[in-house]
């Protein structure tokens, strides 16, 4: 089953960051293949939605680039900076808040896939 | 795993331009995706260019546009945030230091009542009001609407400018006044009015609102320019008086 694009509005950034936070550089493609691996096909990052959130991690300062080229073409490979580490804490701290609460609200018990 | 081609790599990097792409850091991003999903996912039996316009499809509703799109948005909603922050933070610091230069004039304290007073003037009329204009202006789709504010914007640091001046009694407040005045009620006040009559919902506060601006400017006029003329009439019998005062 493949989450609805309702459910993962503002889930995003928080899996971005989290990404970045275990893998010391990653580029585009990469994210959405972990992203579909480690939720088994569950969650489908679309590029629609990944690029533009690169974009204004870069310019908040959260994530830096760093280019390389593979060939004739140009890899972005991006990596979080202090303020980025930073800013995944609150925001993995925030989500776990968050989850805790619907589990109370829903009244279920959170199962580890 | 596939491996393309020098020839394949500028196909699809024509295909990307030709999509519209301006930013060259969202292009190579774009194109090394694409070769990524191409590399991984395509068999040699497949038709090359459909498999490139069928990624791309997928990428964006409405094209590749629409990501560059999505982020020009983004920043104009973090940009208006952070001119919503300096807008208060303006607005606050202008509106402490008219109480306090005010609470000083109260209590004669001129010097540092002039200098908070002027502060809160140059504030609002260098800061304030030009970025209330803006905010305000970004916020509305129609042009006529945001010229509307702009013009709201200009009467407003206008009134500021001649109140300022009134302060200083500087020569030319009386004319910036007239100046304000007029535009208030032969620009602002009409365009005011038949941009907000045309909404059916908004029909009733628009007329509401535009005799309160008439009042408003009405009673602005008789304070300060009918007021000026009563008490220059009065100062001429004081003066004529006195003169014969001093004949006899």
């Amino acid at each position: 089953m493949i989450y609805s694009s309702e459910l993962l509005k503002g889930t995003l950034k928080t899996i971005i960051l989290k990404l970045l936070a275990d893998n010391k550089k990653m580029y585009g493609y990469e994210m959405t293949q972990m992203v579909k691996n480690i939720s088994q096909d569950r969650i489908q990052i679309t590029e629609g939605s990944l690029y533009p959130l690169l974009h204004i991690l870069e310019r908040e300062g959260f994530v830096t680039t760093k280019n390389e080229y593979i060939g004739k073409r140009l890899r972005k490979y991006y990596s979080l900076s202090h303020d980025g580490k930073k800013e995944t804490k609150e925001k993995v701290k925030e989500m776990t808040d968050f989850m805790s609460t619907m589990a109370q609200l829903l009244s279920i018990k959170i199962k580890t896939i | 795993m596939y491996t393309l081609t020098e020839e394949q790599i500028d196909y699809i990097r024509n295909k990307i331009e030709i999509e519209g792409i301006e930013s060259e850091g969202l292009k190579s991003s774009l194109l090394d995706h694409i070769c990524c999903l191409i590399e991984n996912k395509f068999t040699y039996d497949q038709n090359f260019e459909s498999v490139v316009n069928e990624i791309i499809t997928q990428f964006y509703k409405t094209g590749l546009r629409g990501i560059e799109s999505d982020i020009a948005l983004l920043i104009n909603f973090k940009n208006s945030n952070v001119m919503k922050f300096l807008l208060t933070l303006t607005g606050l610091i202008s509106s402490a230091l008219f109480l306090t230069g005010s609470f000083f004039k109260i209590i004669n304290w001129q010097e540092p009542a002039t200098i908070c007073i002027y502060l809160a003037f140059i504030i609002a009329i260098i800061v304030l009001l030009p970025l209330l204009g803006i905010v305000k202006a970004k916020e509305r789709k129609l042009n006529s609407e945001k010229l509307l504010i702009y013009c709201g914007t200009v009467v407003g640091i206008l009134y500021l400018i001649s109140m300022f001046l009134l302060l200083k009694h500087s020569s030319l407040a009386s004319e910036l006044w007239l100046i304000t005045l007029f535009i208030s009620l032969f620009v602002f006040t009409p365009a005011f009015y038949f941009t907000g009559i045309k909404k059916p919902g908004l029909k009733f506060n628009t007329s509401i609102i535009t005799i309160l601006i008439v009042v408003f400017i009405g009673i602005q006029f008789s304070l300060t320019n009918l007021r000026q003329k009563k008490d220059d009439d009065l100062k001429l019998p004081i003066a004529q008086s006195i003169k014969v005062i001093s004949k006899h």
